[in-house]
């Protein structure tokens, strides 16, 4: 597929993106080319190809149900702008 | 000093040529000198960089130092660094002090690295050209008209005029392997799973991935190799052997 001059300059003013009418060539051969390489791999036959899910065919790991965290609340609060009884204050947002 | 590879620099610390002292000042001169012109920085963390690479010296005078004990490096300022500014480049997090380091962060630090500052990037890593960021945008060190790319763009310009041997990215749809190729350095992004996401703000979590930047293959792989690996916190985390991937440098690309 080739783009024209007139298809950059709609892409162009889509993009809101300046454009100067001597770099017009250029962008079209390197749009029209990256279309052209779609068009390459659509030629391709996929039937019966498994989609891969993962390249290392990992799957999800579960994990025992044990407590592992531990309480670290003064920590997490000492860069809060406004704490108050453990509680995080931030402004007040509705009337 | 600023145009070695990592394997060099790790030499030269090695024989004594220079301190980890002397190259954390080298790359903190240089980045007084040209970081106001690409804003590649968010944060430079002198103190911490001096006091890192003390530690780094100690390490190699003891003689238990690893390949990249005594290397600066910068961190992208979306993976969490204990102590340090962490704003993933936005207004939002603009006070928020990480009160944990990220499994990266915090595996680049075992390893002796020693870090210079946090990259700059595109707000919550959603861009491509780092105009997004609450910091302004970073320029390319080729052309400072041009865009570093994004959204790791900070990391890829601090590498791309040598304020850093490496920086890490993340890659969710091209942050790492765009703005490494638009600054003319090189990057990965390793296979999902391979680098852990715990303390690395997320994006789109079944695709973000850490990974290095550095100005060749080899320095990305000695890094890589830092970075990679089985990590409990991250639930997609996978736990295969992390290979020797300096090792495989050798072999041909064509498979």
């Amino acid at each position: 597929m080739l783009l024209n001059k007139s298809d950059v300059e709609k892409i162009a003013h889509l993009a809101r993106l300046e454009v100067t009418e001597a770099d017009i060539p250029l962008y079209a051969n390197n749009l029209s080319n990256i279309l052209n390489l779609v068009e390459q791999m659509n030629v391709i036959d996929t039937t019966g190809v498994e989609p891969m899910a993962h390249p290392l065919d990992a799957s999800q790991r579960l994990r025992p149900d044990i407590i592992t965290e531990t309480d670290q609340r003064e920590l997490f609060q000492s860069i809060a702008p406004q704490v108050e009884a453990g509680l995080y204050l931030v402004p007040k947002v509705i009337e | 000093m600023h145009n070695k590879t990592i394997a060099e620099l790790s030499a030269d610390l090695r024989a004594g040529k220079y301190s980890s002292v002397e190259l954390a000042r080298a790359f903190l001169d240089r980045i007084k000198r040209h970081n106001l012109q690409l804003n590649a920085f968010v944060t430079v963390t002198e103190d911490q960089a001096l006091t890192d690479a003390r530690a780094a010296d100690a390490r190699l005078q003891a003689g238990n130092a690893g390949p990249l004990t005594g290397i600066p490096l910068v961190q992208k300022d979306i993976f969490c660094t204990q102590g340090v500014k962490t704003s993933c480049g936005s207004k939002m997090l603009d006070n928020f002090i990480a009160p944990y380091d990220a499994t990266t962060v915090a595996r680049l630090k075992e390893a002796g690295t020693v870090l210079l500052g946090k990259a700059n990037m595109d707000e919550f890593a959603m861009g491509s050209s780092n105009e997004t960021s609450f910091y302004g945008p970073v320029k390319n060190p080729w052309d400072t008209a041009a865009v570093p790319g994004g959204s790791s763009g900070g990391s890829a310009a601090a590498v791309a005029a040598r304020l850093a041997p490496v920086a890490t990215g993340t890659d969710t749809g091209g942050s790492i392997r765009q703005p490494a190729a638009l600054c003319g350095i090189t990057g990965i992004k390793p296979t999902y799973g391979r680098v852990s996401r715990y303390g690395m703000i997320a994006f789109a979590s079944s695709l973000d991935q850490g990974g290095p930047m550095a100005r060749s293959a080899e320095d990305c792989a000695l890094v890589l190799g830092a970075m990679a690996g089985f990590d409990a916190r991250d639930s997609t985390s996978v736990d295969i052997p992390v290979p020797d991937y300096a090792a495989t440098l050798t072999i041909p690309s064509r498979g």
